[in-house]
């Protein structure tokens, strides 16, 4: 018996992984792949690229790789075994998705990668992503200016595995380094993680002591939540914490006045923009486009925040 | 169910083998690198820095390339300002170029111009000039770049300016960037080093240099030189 519901359980866990869109046969279908939607940031990758694919006439099957190569490699297999008509990924790993990009390739699927970039070119019709390293500059220099240009910080990176990670880090010490007293008294990862940011941060504060510490700078906004909510735990009211996405939930924390800003990237712009791209090849066989497509972000502040709303600007 | 249990652990026991064998098999061996070394003027053996494939580019092309294809495509300053003040897209469209469809606009321009004030004379990261175009009347028309710290806004005006330079042709967008860390090394390094700004305040200028504009503001109007001559200096 418990064998019996240890098999459903896992056949549910299975089928839960894919949400399967209408099931029309005759329509074509994109297989939307991306990491896991517990982060707002990628149920907008999902949503938003699903919505053009119903609008331009396909079916759509959307799969969570939730960062595990493993996954992301079984999403290409389904990819390929349903023929579909072209992949949106937001990748697991700038060296580990070439293989599978690869393998779709040689199926005739072809990939459309968004958000993330590949140390390949050639095998993706197109890598469209924000521009980390302009968003990065912004946001460095708006934290430089919060900061009157002198003090201690901290920085809390991404996930070494993902390409943005050294992006940004390397965009804000571009900016950062140029202004002798900056100094940053502890660098480590919390790989893109609110609780790990959390806990983490705690910990650099006691050894660091609150008063020692005028601001963090965060690769990403779940982070950035994470180290506000440890920050403000441990009284240190007029903390300058900055992140990167452009998520709702740093957005409502900048209007409170607690995190001071972060990097917009477009990225449901990017998502439906990878649909209308892969459209235009399964038409006419390209897209008219360089491979490599870079968007700009924006910066958003307290002037802008109110206007922000799931990783769009209203005009 | 001992029999079930030794099984169990006969099988923990192989996969601990294994991962034991996966982990220590794991090893990457770098080599130390080698630093190049040469004897300076002075006698003493100092390490070669090697330079980035950017700052590679920078060095080999800035003459032969970059200086040449801002001057074939330098637009008089005074016409270019009043074109993007009317229109800075059709502007972009007939004679700029950007690096993707959301980014500014860069432009290659040239003029003679005089030195009217010296704007954050005070803070050398942020100093600027401002200028008058000829024909000359007194009135603040732009502004040039003069300082250290080359803020988001208008950095990539040499790369994304003289229109040759492309993402795919290098490796990601870091290293793209890295050409214009590398361009505006070269024009901190060459260009704003020859003068101090202060001492520039009041002398009619010639230059060349490229301009990156969102909106064609007076604010705005800051053009990165890269070639600077003062008239009679």
């Amino acid at each position: 018996m418990k064998k019996i519901i240890a098999l459903v359980l896992a056949t549910l866990l299975v089928l839960s992984m894919f949400s399967v869109a209408a099931m029309a046969e005759d329509k074509p279908l994109i297989v939307i792949i991306t990491p896991s939607h517990s982060n707002p940031y990628f149920k907008t990758v999902a949503d938003a690229a699903s919505a053009k694919a119903t609008e331009l006439g396909y079916d759509f099957l959307v799969i969570q790789h939730d960062d595990d190569v493993t996954k992301q490699s079984e999403a290409f297999d389904t990819a390929i075994a349903r023929k579909a008509a072209a992949i949106i990924c937001d990748n697991a790993g700038a060296d580990a998705t070439i293989e599978p990009v690869q393998r779709a390739k040689a199926a005739g699927i072809p990939t459309f990668l968004v958000d993330r970039e590949i140390n390949s070119t050639g095998d993706a019709v197109a890598q469209m992503v924000s521009n980390n390293y302009q968003g990065a500059s912004l946001v460095a220099e708006y934290f430089v200016e919060q900061m009157g240009e002198a003090g201690n910080y901290v920085e809390l990176t991404g996930k070494e595995s993902d390409t943005n990670a050294g992006v940004r880090s390397k965009g804000y010490h571009d900016v950062i380094d140029q202004y002798a007293d900056m100094k940053m008294v502890e660098q480590q990862t919390a790989n893109w993680s609110q609780t790990e940011a959390y806990s983490k941060m705690e910990s650099i504060i006691q050894a660091q002591g609150a008063e020692n510490i005028k601001g963090v700078i965060c690769g990403n906004d779940t982070m950035a939540m994470g180290v506000i909510e440890a920050c403000l735990k441990a009284g240190m009211k007029d903390v300058i914490v900055c992140g990167f996405d452009g998520s709702n939930d740093v957005r409502d924390s900048i209007l409170r006045g607690e995190i001071k800003a972060t990097g917009l990237q477009p990225i449901a712009y990017i998502a439906e923009q990878a649909v209308v791209q892969a459209d235009a090849y399964i038409k006419n066989g390209k897209t008219d486009k360089e491979e490599k497509q870079l968007m700009d972000c924006v910066l958003i502040t307290k002037d802008n925040a109110a206007k922000l709303d799931n990783f769009a600007l209203a005009e | 169910m001992k029999n079930q249990k030794a099984v169990l652990l006969k099988w923990a026991g192989v996969v601990a083998l294994i991962a034991l064998i996966a982990f220590t098999c794991r090893v990457t061996i770098i080599p130390d690198a080698v630093p190049e070394t040469m004897v300076n003027a002075q006698g003493q053996t100092v390490t070669v820095q090697k330079l980035s494939k950017a700052e590679q580019y920078a060095v080999d092309n800035w003459d032969s390339k970059v200086i040449p294809a801002i001057k074939e495509r330098a637009v008089d300053m005074a016409v270019f300002v009043k074109d993007a003040e009317a229109d800075l897209t059709a502007t972009g469209l007939k004679y700029g170029n950007r690096a993707n469809e959301t980014s500014a606009w860069s432009f290659c321009v040239k003029g003679d111009v005089k030195v009217l004030d010296i704007e954050n004379a005070e803070k050398p990261n942020k100093t600027l000039l401002i200028l008058d175009l000829a024909p000359y009347d007194g009135q603040p028309d732009g502004k040039m770049f003069y300082g250290k710290v080359f803020s988001s806004n208008i950095k990539n005006a040499i790369r994304d300016g003289v229109g040759f330079l492309h993402l795919d042709d290098f490796e990601n967008q870091v290293e793209f960037a890295d050409l214009t860390t590398a361009f505006n090394n070269k024009v901190k390094n060459d260009v704003l080093s020859q003068h101090e700004a202060t001492d520039l305040k009041g002398k009619e200028l010639t230059f060349y240099g490229c301009i990156s504009l969102t909106d064609a503001t007076y604010e705005n109007l800051v053009v990165i030189p890269v070639e600077l001559a003062v008239v009679g200096g």
